[in-house]
């Protein structure tokens, strides 16, 4: 009897358990907290995804996430040998099955809970941090490309080649009034300006300068980043179901623990819904009669 | 620690000293406006020596064709910094909005004159509209 009102406690605790969101231990020991450094914006869009990643897998975060998964691994083992034992079992055996039963469901889904909001949390940090690259890669762009600097840009382009048509008569002309050197600048600034042309066109075919690759093809750093942030919307749509399927199970384990406790409680075939036969007069009066 | 790691830890390194090291400063965008603020003083001196009645022929002479080779230098560094394009100062603008004003002696060439004509033809100033200009107070 003392066994069963433990058991009965231990069952009412469970269904608690499974009710509340247990998230206290959460923040302390499986931190990640990535930012959107000055030196990650100037990589490559692929590679900031690459290094976001690996920051990631080194984290506690991630080393909690994989103790998690480790640890469900051996629920399900041990939720599956239950599941048979119960198939071969009857009475209080039963009921012990069916206890533990309950127990590691409800194990198991803290554990999957815990796991759902590491990674539901882990998705909305690499969000901030694909929105902060691009938001600065934008802002770096905009200004390259605003459209007083575009003209301006245009405007210094096409008069350099106008003047680049009369360059020779001007040399010409200077030569004719007596100027017979180049000046210094005239030697050394054009042998830079192809130097710099060498080196520009070096960094352009550089293989770590390639631009990103989705789908067999070439894309800008920005639709890369936008394609990382679309990724992680899909992967938060479907964290989402896993949360309703989550809320799901915990019902069907409330349920499963609310059955055994009226079980443990009341016994497995009690009948208390029908009513007691009563004493009535009418029914003893043969006993004052014969 | 063994080699691979050793190795990778140099590169690390390497890579973060190269991306982090800017060797085009600040300042040096800053001084980008010097070559065009150059121009324009080479261009007034110029203009100056060109209608200055206290030098004889051969003085003015040597001083335009000095100006101008120094001009013919200031003008191709200009056009050819990109940092010039990159600022918004109104000197910049007001530059790239005339070119034979702003790029005499490559103009002028251009145009088969001389480079006070050409300034003058530019600026619309001929003999005839020197003529119909009256002398007054504004």
């Amino acid at each position: 009897m003392k066994q069963r009102i433990v058991k009965t406690g231990g069952v009412k605790a469970t269904v608690a358990m499974v009710a509340l969101v247990v998230m206290s231990n959460l923040a302390s020991a499986s931190e990640w907290k990535p930012e959107a450094s000055d030196r990650l914006i100037k990589l490559p869009a692929n590679i900031i995804e690459k290094r976001v990643e690996k920051d990631f897998s080194v984290s506690p975060m991630a080393q909690r996430l994989a103790d998690i998964d480790g640890q469900m691994s051996d629920k399900t083992t041990r939720i599956a040998q239950l599941q048979e034992a119960l198939q071969q079992t009857s009475g209080d055996a039963r009921v012990n099955i069916k206890y533990e039963l309950v127990q590691q469901k409800s194990d198991f889904l803290d554990l999957l809970q815990e796991s759902h909001a590491l990674r539901k949390q882990a998705a909305t940090q690499k969000q901030g941090v694909y929105q902060d690259v691009l938001q600065q890669y934008r802002n770096q762009h905009g200004k390259a490309q605003h459209p007083d600097r575009l003209q301006l840009q245009q405007k210094q382009q096409s008069a350099l080649a106008r003047m680049e048509q009369v360059m020779a008569q001007v040399d010409q002309n200077l030569m004719h009034a007596g100027f017979n050197e180049s000046s210094p600048y005239a030697d050394e600034y054009a042998q830079n300006v192809a130097n710099i042309d060498r080196l520009r066109e070096k960094i352009a075919t550089h293989k770590a300068n390639a631009s990103p690759m989705l789908n067999g093809a070439e894309v800008s750093s920005e639709e890369y980043l936008r394609q990382l942030l679309l990724n992680i919307s899909m992967e938060q749509s479907l964290l989402h179901q896993e949360g309703v399927m989550l809320e799901y199970m915990a019902r069907i384990v409330a349920l499963d623990a609310q059955e055994l406790e009226y079980q443990i409680a009341y016994g497995e075939d009690a009948d208390f819904t029908r009513t007691r036969t009563v004493n009535k007069a009418g029914k003893a009066v043969d006993l004052f009669t014969l | 620690m063994n080699m691979k790691a050793k190795t990778l830890s140099t590169i690390k390194l390497i890579t973060g000293l190269v991306f982090a090291a800017s060797f085009v400063s600040g300042a040096s965008h800053a001084n980008a406006l010097f070559s065009l603020e150059n121009l324009e003083r080479e261009r007034a001196a110029m203009l100056s020596a060109m209608t200055d009645t206290s030098l004889d022929i051969n003085d003015r002479q040597s001083k335009v064709a000095m100006s101008f080779k120094r001009m013919v230098d200031i003008e191709r560094m200009v056009l050819r910094d990109e940092r010039i394009a990159q600022s918004d100062k109104l000197i910049v603008k007001k530059a790239f909005d005339n070119y034979d004003l702003t790029f005499l002696a490559h103009a002028s060439t251009e145009a088969n004159r001389d480079v006070y004509s050409h300034w003058l033809s530019t600026l619309n100033i001929t003999a005839e509209t020197i003529e119909r200009s009256e002398q007054g107070v504004r």
